[in-house]
C-alpha cells in the first residue's frame, strides 16, 4: 500500500480524498495555488506544497509543477480528484514516467475514453447502442448540413476532445447550423486545443443515466445507476440514485453494458459510463474516466467507499466488493452547492464566506470545501459544497434534503440554494418526471422572482424589516447586522474580499 | 424614517411613519397601512385584508411566492449612479460598473472609441464563466479603468462613457 499520497486538487474533493487516505494510514500531501493559501483543503492535509499562481494554468493544471511537488514531497502515488488534470492522459503518463502511481485508469484507456468519436466506435463494435450520429470529425459546414439533414433536427454538435458539457451546441433549425458550427469550433479549440466536431441527433426530453463501475484485471463491479437529468447548460445540478425511471430488467442491462463497455476500452480503476434514456431505450453517451462529483450518492446507498476502492485497485489489492455482494438501501440525492446567484442568471459569486452552518442529522452528508471565513476565489469552479442525503425511499429523501437545504446557511457569497429550494418543490421533480432540459423548460430559476402584486410585497418586506428592527439601527447594511454578528471574523482583507454584495470582513459590527 | 430598498434588483425609496395602529409605508406615492406581528422566525404583515408571512434570513426575505434578494441603502449615501437612471442625456458621462468580481480577460474598446448601446466594453471571467459588460448607451469611451488580467471587485468602475443622444435626431 502507498505511504505518501499527493492529492492534486483543491476544495471539497481534495478534502474528501484525504479523509479516506487517512483512514487507510496514508500520509496526505496537498497542493495549493497562491489564491488558496488559506483554503480549507490545506488544513485537511498532513503536508502541503505551493504549486504556483492563482490561474489554473499556473498551478493545478500545470503538469510540471504538480510532478515537481510530488517529487519534492516524496509521494508514491497521485490522486487527481475530478476536473483539472484528472482526465489528461499526458499527466497520467507523466506520473508513470516519473515513478508515481496514478490513481485512475491507464493513460491509453483514458485517451480512448476522452476521444469521443473513438469511444463511440468502440461501443458500436461491441454492440452497445450509440446515439445516431457521425463517427468522423466534420470537415465543413456543408458536410455538417448534409449529416444534420440525414439525422433530422434537432441535432447537437459535440467536440471530439470535449468534456464537462463544454463545446456542445444544440441546433434546432438548418438556418442556425453554420453559426453554431463556427462557434462550437472556436469554443472547442479554445478549451481543448482541438477544433474537431461531430454531430449527434439531439434527443428531446431524454434522461441522463449513468453507471459507476470499478474494474481491476480480475473483477468488474457495476453499481446501481445514478440519474443526473437535472442540469443547466449541460452542467449537472442534482443527482439521485436509483433512477425513478429504471426498473429491474433495464438496470441489469445498463450495469452489464457499462461493465462490458469499460472492459472493451481496457479500462482499470473507477469509471462511469453515461447513457441517455429515451422512450425506454438507452444509448451510449460518453465515458468519464475519473471519480465523479456525484460519487457520494452511490456511497450513501451501498456503503462502499469508492475512493478507498480506487486506491486499493491502484495499489494492486483489488476492490473489496464483488458484484454479488453489493447491496443497496433506500434512495440518495445530491444537490451541488455552487457560488452562483440564481436570481441573477447564475452569475458567479466569488467572495468571502462570513457565516457558515451545515445541516446535519441521520442520513445527511456534506462534502464542503469552505467554512466560515473561507475565501471563494474567482479562478476556479463554482462548486463549493455537495449536500447529500439518504432516505428510506425517494419521497423520504426529498423531504430530508428539503429540510437540509432550508437549514444550510452560507453567508457572504450568493449560492444556488434558493434554486434547489424551488426545484425540490417542483411537481415534475417530486413525481420523478425528469429530463435534461427541465430546468430551462420549467423556468425554475425564474420562479424565484415573484409574480403578482409587486408593490404590496415590497411594502410587506419593508414593514417586516422595520418591525424586526433591522432598518432602524444604522444606515449601512443594517440588515446583516444581527445575523452576521455571531460569525464576524476579523479576517485579513482579500483583494476581492466580499464580492460586491458580500459583507466586508473589516466592517465592525 | 426613510431608506432605499432594493428587492431583486428593483430599487425603491421607502418612507415609513409609525402610528399607534402600525405603520404607514409609502412607496412610489402609494400609501400602505400596515399592521405587523413579529415572532422569532417570521413577521406577519397585514395590508388591508391581505396577509404576508415574511421570513428574514440574512439578505433574503422569504415570502410564500419565493425568495427575494434584499439590499438596503441609506438615502444620505447618495451616489450619483447614472446607469441606474435613464442614460439618455447627451453629454452625460456614465460610469459602467462590473457586474461580478472576476478577472478582466478582455478590454474590447479603447479611449476615444465610438460605441453603440449594448456593445461589449469589457469581458470579465469568474469561475469559468465569462460575462460581457455592455455599454449602457451610444457614445464615446472617455476612460477605460481596467486592464486585461486585472482582478476587479463587483461594482467597480470599469469604463466611463460620454453619452450622445439617440441618432434619430
Amino acid at each position: 500500500m502507498f505511504r505518501r499520497l499527493l492529492i492534486a486538487n483543491r476544495g471539497e474533493i481534495a478534502i474528501r480524498v484525504a479523509r479516506t487516505a487517512k483512514e487507510m494510514g496514508i500520509r496526505c500531501i496537498g497542493v495549493y495555488s497562491e489564491a488558496d493559501r488559506n483554503a480549507l483543503h490545506r488544513a485537511a492535509m498532513d503536508e502541503t506544497v505551493a504549486i504556483g499562481g492563482p490561474l489554473p494554468a499556473d498551478s493545478y493544471l500545470n503538469i510540471a509543477h504538480v510532478l515537481r511537488a510530488a517529487q519534492d514531497s516524496r509521494a508514491d502515488a497521485i490522486h487527481p480528484g475530478y476536473g483539472f488534470l484528472s482526465e489528461n492522459p499526458t499527466f497520467a503518463q507523466g506520473c508513470a514516467d516519473a515513478g508515481f502511481v496514478f490513481i485512475g485508469p491507464p493513460p491509453d484507456a483514458m485517451a480512448l475514453s476522452g476521444d469521443k468519436i473513438a469511444a463511440r466506435r468502440s461501443m458500436a463494435e461491441i454492440g452497445v447502442p450509440v446515439t445516431a450520429g457521425v463517427d468522423r470529425p466534420l470537415q465543413s459546414v456543408d458536410e455538417a448540413r448534409a449529416v444534420a439533414a440525414d439525422l433530422g433536427y434537432p441535432v447537437i454538435f459535440k467536440a471530439t476532445a470535449g468534456g464537462g458539457g463544454i463545446g456542445m451546441s444544440r441546433v434546432d433549425r438548418p438556418a442556425d447550423l453554420a453559426s453554431a458550427f463556427e462557434s462550437a469550433q472556436s469554443v472547442a479549440l479554445a478549451n481543448f486545443g482541438n477544433p474537431d466536431l461531430f454531430l449527434e441527433k439531439y434527443l428531446l426530453r431524454a434522461r441522463h443515466v449513468e453507471v459507476q463501475v470499478l474494474l481491476d484485471s480480475r473483477d468488474g463491479v457495476g453499481f446501481v445507476e445514478r440519474e443526473c437529468s437535472v442540469q443547466r447548460r449541460h452542467q449537472k445540478l442534482v443527482e439521485e440514485t436509483p433512477s425513478p425511471a429504471v426498473g429491474r430488467t433495464l438496470r441489469a442491462r445498463l450495469i452489464d453494458t457499462a461493465v462490458r463497455a469499460l472492459r472493451a476500452l481496457r479500462y482499470r480503476n473507477a469509471g462511469t459510463v453515461e447513457f441517455l434514456l429515451h422512450d425506454g431505450r438507452f444509448t451510449f453517451n460518453e465515458v468519464n474516466a475519473r471519480l465523479q462529483v456525484e460519487h457520494p450518492i452511490t456511497e450513501m446507498v451501498t456503503g462502499v467507499d469508492l475512493v478507498r476502492q480506487q486506491i486499493r485497485i491502484a495499489a494492486g489489492d483489488g476492490p473489496e466488493v464483488s458484484q454479488s455482494e453489493l447491496t443497496r438501501h433506500g434512495h440518495a440525492i445530491e444537490c451541488r452547492v455552487n457560488a452562483e446567484d440564481p436570481i441573477r442568471n447564475f452569475l458567479p459569486s466569488p467572495g468571502r464566506v462570513v457565516g457558515y452552518r451545515e445541516p446535519t442529522g441521520p442520513g445527511v452528508r456534506v462534502d464542503s470545501g469552505v467554512a466560515g471565513s473561507s475565501v471563494v476565489p474567482p479562478y476556479y469552479d463554482p462548486l463549493i459544497a455537495k449536500l447529500v442525503v439518504q432516505g428510506r425511499d425517494r419521497r423520504h429523501a426529498i423531504e430530508r434534503i428539503r429540510r437540509c437545504v432550508d437549514a444550510y446557511e452560507i453567508r457572504g457569497v450568493y449560492t444556488n440554494l434558493p434554486f434547489h429550494r424551488a426545484l425540490l418543490q417542483t411537481r415534475a421533480f417530486v413525481r420523478g418526471d425528469l429530463w435534461t432540459t427541465m430546468v430551462a423548460d420549467l423556468r425554475i430559476a425564474a420562479r424565484l422572482r415573484s409574480r403578482g402584486p409587486w408593490q404590496e410585497r415590497i411594502a410587506a418586506i419593508a414593514a417586516a424589516l422595520v418591525a424586526s428592527g433591522r432598518v432602524a439601527r444604522g444606515p449601512t447594511f443594517p440588515l446583516q447586522r444581527p445575523s452576521v454578528a455571531k460569525w464576524a471574523v476579523a479576517g485579513r482583507p482579500q483583494p476581492f474580499a466580499g464580492g460586491g454584495h458580500a459583507v466586508s470582513p473589516r466592517r465592525r459590527w | 424614517m426613510r431608506f432605499r430598498l432594493d428587492v431583486d434588483g428593483e430599487r425603491r425609496e421607502i418612507d415609513v411613519e409609525r402610528s399607534a395602529a402600525g405603520f404607514a409605508i409609502r412607496i412610489d406615492g402609494a400609501v400602505y397601512r400596515v399592521r405587523t406581528r413579529s415572532t422569532a422566525e417570521f413577521v406577519d404583515v397585514r395590508i388591508g385584508t391581505k396577509r404576508f408571512r415574511v421570513r428574514l434570513q440574512g439578505n433574503e426575505a422569504i415570502l410564500e411566492d419565493g425568495v427575494h434578494r434584499l439590499r438596503i441603502e441609506d438615502v444620505s449615501e447618495d451616489r450619483a449612479d447614472v446607469v441606474e437612471g435613464r442614460p439618455t442625456e447627451t453629454g452625460a458621462v456614465v460610469d459602467v460598473r462590473s457586474s461580478m468580481p472576476g478577472r478582466v480577460v478582455r478590454v474590447a474598446v479603447a479611449v476615444g472609441a465610438h460605441v453603440d448601446r449594448g456593445q461589449t466594453l469589457v469581458v470579465l471571467e469568474a469561475m469559468k464563466m465569462q460575462n460581457e459588460i455592455p455599454s449602457p448607451g451610444d457614445g464615446v469611451v472617455r476612460e477605460v479603468a481596467v486592464a486585461e488580467g486585472e482582478i476587479v471587485t463587483a461594482d467597480r468602475v470599469v469604463a466611463s462613457i460620454e453619452l450622445r443622444g439617440s441618432s434619430a435626431s
